[in-house]
């Protein structure tokens, strides 16, 4: 392919200053956060010295200690669950047999449109009645039922890629279905999982309206985005690079994920496209 | 982004051609007759799909036909919530917001990867797979650490308005999220730097499965970069523009996050929108039947943007 | 130093009004009365006062708006003293938050022990609708709440059982604590624009122009939220207008409009303000709490803003900061928004609720008004306490106010959807989106649609 110098040089600068739009805001909320404390900050001051102090006092004074394990608590239940459901039906739906399964299966694909903001008032209610409200249950139960419908999606396209052959012979040598399951497709299909449960993990840890309306007071069992809005609507205590600094607290976790798996991630969420 | 309707792009396709229509590929020797066991299998994935999702549906459609407190009985009113809907200024007001919304989350973000795309195949970059990684960044953090760093940004003495003054516009810097005219845009712009990462990224995986004969093809016809363009890239990103509309329009639709943390719908009603308004009808307005009617539009609409983009695709596949 | 002795008398005009009597009186060198005459031996048989040591373990939960932080602290420590036993678990959140998200806490299973409301239907009568909270009678007469108030002072938290009539009724909630919306002016600014501390409203006009025309920001105000300019309003309509009219419109007396002459010319002295640029720019697009900061900072030469501020700006200015009541206007006679602090309610659901009225009775008692002071706050009881400083300046201001029968209450308690209308309507106001006959139309459109139930 000819290439043009001008086209080679244009595009490389249209991409370096995208890569500058993608990344300022978060680079402008570290500048902030990294001033000495109480130092009045505008614009593109370049902190004069380093400090901590502003993560130490938002850890502090934010609860984010807590808030974090909550999140791990009920991002990691919610993986675990919505997976370990998702692999059943996915290979359900992927090798067995049955009545009805067309229609389960696009009443399930359905839930990947339905948008529960719309679905948050049944589901306050709900949980009032329960005496769930400001429970981990409360994150952690709704969440599994809007992540299945995505992995079941998900887990019947990774079994489906899989070659019969294997199942076949495993068939042949007696196993159950349950035994080909477990024993030689789950092995198989590993990476396909791990992209799965990086996804979900990801959209757990990063919802906010569900923890807004479940888990209104109880700050034990807060998340890292909620405790990030109270903390970043209480001013009164806390000057922009505080807040900033509490920011990057909730943010880090999504950010050292994000650079140890990349590639899932960026796979993972394009990934359908291709499978459809 | 937050956990999204067909995030993960695709769920849309798969409506339309079930999986379930293409014989699996194994055990057709061994699975002949219905295996009852199937629904074992699918048990836990249906219990918390039907105890989370369609339940609460179901329970969003009866109370939308009623007016409630949510404290004291409620009472039937049939379909007096939509009529709200349609005719309070407020909601509209809201709803109208959310198609501005989807200019700056779906059509401006396609539109600018498209650009940048269609600049990309024409020579090799160098370091694509390392600005993939970093453009992709937004769209990985939470809506609520975007919103504080974006209310940093757009604030009176943050970045935007001290770099509007470095350049000499001060006459152009103002409190982006206190006007009324600005506050809308600008949250959209938000949008639109969260969403760009993603389309971004889906379209770059499109265009490598394009067969490096159609361009040359397109080369011998003398096509110019605009033409080749339009007659290569274009209609062979066409699934993956689907998919990229379907994600941010439904992403646009259910903004939340960002306008709770920074505006709150303000100033006035500037940057209402309907998200916003449902949870303000359960804990604030206190009008949870009109809430869940607005849940129920919400909905609505976002089933007919999935349709109409299904269909648009399609469309184009039969023409194919 | 000077010492003040605060007293409330009861001021009563209509049946459901409401005035705080606070009269400065030049004390000797008594720095603690004993107006007490209240305390726990009058214990009914049913309310338990003390002995809560018995109760063994437990935790009293209070929810309440961050505004409380430093008042609670200091109150959690002196009642763990007195009862090693209970610990006070205190969840704080800022009024934007709490008043999106307080109704639905108390309703959901395990709601606080304790918790603030907010006066009106937004927030109050909803609570007593839905039998969220406790009716404080017993507790009132057991402590003796009422004779410290005077009972038409506690009004505003009255409804009636059913949550539909504000001000009438059994009592539902209280607060020691007066909030009053004044001046605050930073004194080397108006010095330095010649000025000296207007004695009409028309003066403090030519200030603001003086301060303009000097460079100065006139007015540091910060109105993202919407409610901050929602009290500056306040005080301009407390100008042209006398306070019992608002006070009417505020209880939903019939007949009561805003669309009036005087409210007009209020309405569009707003308008005035903010097109002379007497308020910083993007106005709608700044945190109330970082125009506090600005201010400190030495932006603005005045900031009309409520005495929950007196603290923080006292800490940040030292001496250059005073406070003084918004001068008399074309009223005739002085006004402004005041009222008493966020009440305090107890949960349906507690299952202790002695001990939450314990607490509370712990921040209402005359000991603990001395603390308050301490903490920049006005204690609202008839109790004399030693102050200085700038919360000296904002109890005489408060007090004129009080003497003047001008205290207006804030218009956002009128109907349960008034605060999220004054809101906006103030930002679009604010923002030149609508005129001021428009705002007062939509304003009450708002209030007739609510009392034509």
């Amino acid at each position: 392919m000819i290439e043009s110098p001008i086209e080679r040089r244009t595009i490389h600068l249209v991409l370096i200053g995208a890569s500058f739009v993608a990344l300022y805001p978060l680079v402008s909320i570290v500048l902030l956060a990294l001033n000495p404390p109480g130092e009045r900050v505008s614009g593109f001051t370049i902190p004069s010295s380093v400090s901590f102090e502003n993560f130490a006092t938002a850890w502090e004074r934010g609860g984010f200690g807590q808030a974090l394990l909550s999140s791990l608590i009920v991002a990691t239940s919610v993986v675990v669950a919505s997976v370990v459901c998702s692999i059943l039906s996915g290979y359900a739906f992927a090798t067995l047999r049955f009545p009805l399964k067309n229609g389960l299966f696009i009443i399930l694909l359905a839930g990947l449109m339905l948008p529960y903001e719309a679905l948050i008032i049944p589901l306050f209610f709900g949980f009032r009645d329960l005496g769930l409200i400001d429970s981990w249950w409360a994150l952690i139960l709704p969440q599994i039922g809007f992540s299945v419908s995505f992995g079941t999606f998900w887990m019947r396209t990774a079994f489906e890629s899989q070659q019969g052959s294997i199942v076949e012979a495993a068939t042949i040598d007696g196993a159950t279905s349950w035994d080909v399951l477990w024993r030689v497709l789950v092995p198989i299909i590993k990476p396909a999982t791990l992209s799965l449960s990086a996804l979900l993990f990801l959209f757990a840890w990063n919802d906010f309206l569900l923890a807004l309306v479940l888990v209104p007071q109880n700050e034990s069992a807060q998340t890292a985005p909620l405790a990030l809005s109270f903390f970043a609507g209480q001013r009164r205590n806390a000057d922009p690079a505080v807040i900033a600094a509490a920011a990057l607290i909730v943010a880090i976790p999504v950010l050292v994920m994000y650079v140890l798996l990349q590639r899932r991630f960026t796979q993972g969420m394009t990934a359908g496209a291709e499978k459809g | 982004m937050s956990r999204p309707t067909g995030k993960p792009s695709l769920p849309s396709d798969s409506v339309s051609v079930p999986g379930a229509r293409r014989p699996s590929r194994f055990g057709r020797r061994t699975l002949r007759g219905p295996q009852p066991v199937a629904f074992l299998y699918l048990l836990p994935a249906f219990a918390f799909f039907t105890a989370f999702a369609l339940v609460p549906l179901v329970q969003t459609f009866i109370l939308s036909l009623h007016e409630w407190n949510g404290i004291t009985d409620r009472t039937f009113i049939g379909l007096d919530n939509y009529a709200s809907v349609f005719t309070d200024a407020k909601i509209r007001e809201a709803l109208q917001h959310s198609l501005v919304l989807i200019f700056f989350y779906a059509v401006l973000p396609i539109s600018l990867a498209l650009l940048i795309v269609g600049l990309m195949v024409r020579v090799r970059v160098r370091g694509q797979a390392w600005f993939r990684a970093v453009l992709f960044v937004p769209t990985i953090l939470p809506l609520t650490v975007v919103a504080v760093a974006w209310r940093w940004i757009y604030a009176p003495d943050g970045p935007l308005n001290r770099g509007l003054d470095l350049i000499g516009l001060d006459a152009v810097s103002r409190a982006w999220l206190g006007d009324f005219t600005f506050a809308l845009p600008s949250l959209g712009l938000v949008g639109t730097w969260v969403t760009f990462g993603l389309v971004f990224v889906l379209f770059v995986a499109g265009v490598q499965k394009i067969p490096n004969d159609l361009y040359e093809a397109a080369k011998i016809d003398g096509a110019n970069p605009f033409r080749e363009f339009l007659a290569v890239t274009l209609p062979a990103l066409r699934g993956e523009i689907t998919v990229a509309l379907v994600v941010t329009i439904t992403a646009a639709l259910r903004n939340f996050d960002v306008v709770f943390v920074t505006t709150r719908g303000g100033p006035g009603t500037s940057t209402e929108v309907p998200s916003v308004f449902i949870y303000r009808s359960v804990f604030q307005t206190r009008e949870v039947g009109l809430g869940a009617a607005i849940g129920v539009v919400l909905m609505i609409e976002l089933l007919l943007v999935n349709v109409a983009v299904l269909w648009y695709r399609r469309r184009g596949e039969d023409v194919s | 130093m000077r010492i003040t002795n605060w007293r409330l008398r009861l001021g009563r005009t209509l049946a459901v009004l409401v005035a705080l009597t606070l009269v400065v009186a030049a004390c000797g060198d008594d720095d603690s009365d004993e107006a007490d005459g209240t305390g726990g031996e009058a214990s009914s048989g049913e309310i338990q006062t003390d002995g809560f040591e018995d109760l063994g373990d437990v935790t009293l939960s209070v929810l309440a708006e961050a505004g409380d932080e430093t008042t609670l602290a200091r109150a959690k420590e002196l009642f763990e003293e007195q009862y090693p036993n209970v610990t006070v678990e205190v969840t704080l959140r800022a009024f934007d938050d709490y008043m999106q998200i307080a109704p639905g806490i108390l309703q959901s299973d395990d709601p606080p022990d304790i918790a603030h409301g907010n006066q009106g239907y937004t927030i109050d009568g909803l609570l007593v609708q839905g039998d969220l909270i406790i009716p404080l009678d017993d507790y009132a007469e057991v402590y003796g709440w009422e004779d410290a108030f005077g009972s038409g002072t506690l009004d505003q938290y009255r409804f009636n059982d059913e949550g539909t009539d504000f001000g009438n009724g059994r009592l539902w909630g209280v607060s020691a604590v007066a909030e009053f919306v004044g001046v605050y002016y930073n004194k080397e600014k108006l010095a330095a624009i010649g000025g000296e501390l207007p004695t009409t409203f028309e003066e403090f006009e030519g200030l603001l122009a003086d301060a303009a025309a000097a460079g100065e920001v006139p007015i540091q105000l910060g109105n993202a939220e919407g409610w901050p300019a929602l009290h500056v309003y306040g005080m301009v309509q407390a100008a042209y207008r006398p306070a019992p009219e608002i006070r009417d419109w505020v209880f939903g007396e019939p007949g009561s409009t805003v669309v009036t002459d005087e409210e007009l010319q209020a309405a569009e002295t707003m308008v005035a303000w903010t097109e002379n640029g007497y308020f910083p720019e993007g106005v709608n697009g700044i945190a109330s709490d970082d125009s506090v900061a600005a201010f400190i900072n030495g932006d603005g030469v005045f900031m009309i803003a409520g005495n929950w501020n007196t603290a923080t700006l006292e800490e940040g200015m030292g001496d250059n900061v005073g406070y003084f009541a918004m001068p008399v206007g074309p009223s005739g006679v002085l006004g402004g928004t005041a009222a008493l602090a966020l009440p305090w309610h107890i949960t349906s659901k507690s299952e202790h609720p002695d001990l939450g009225a314990a607490f509370i009775a712990l921040m209402m008692d005359p000991s603990f008004a001395p603390e308050l002071a301490e903490l920049g706050r006005v204690p609202a009881q008839e109790v004399t306490v030693e102050i200085d400083g700038l919360l000296a300046d904002v109890a005489a201001g408060a007090n004129q106010v009080i003497e003047a029968d001008g205290i207006t209450l804030y218009a956002d308690w009128t109907t349960d959807t008034m605060f999220n209308t004054l809101t906006a309507k103030t930002q679009e106001l604010l923002g030149g989106q609508i005129d001021a006959a428009q705002y007062l139309d939509d304003v009450q459109a708002d209030w007739e649609a609510f009392f034509a139930e």
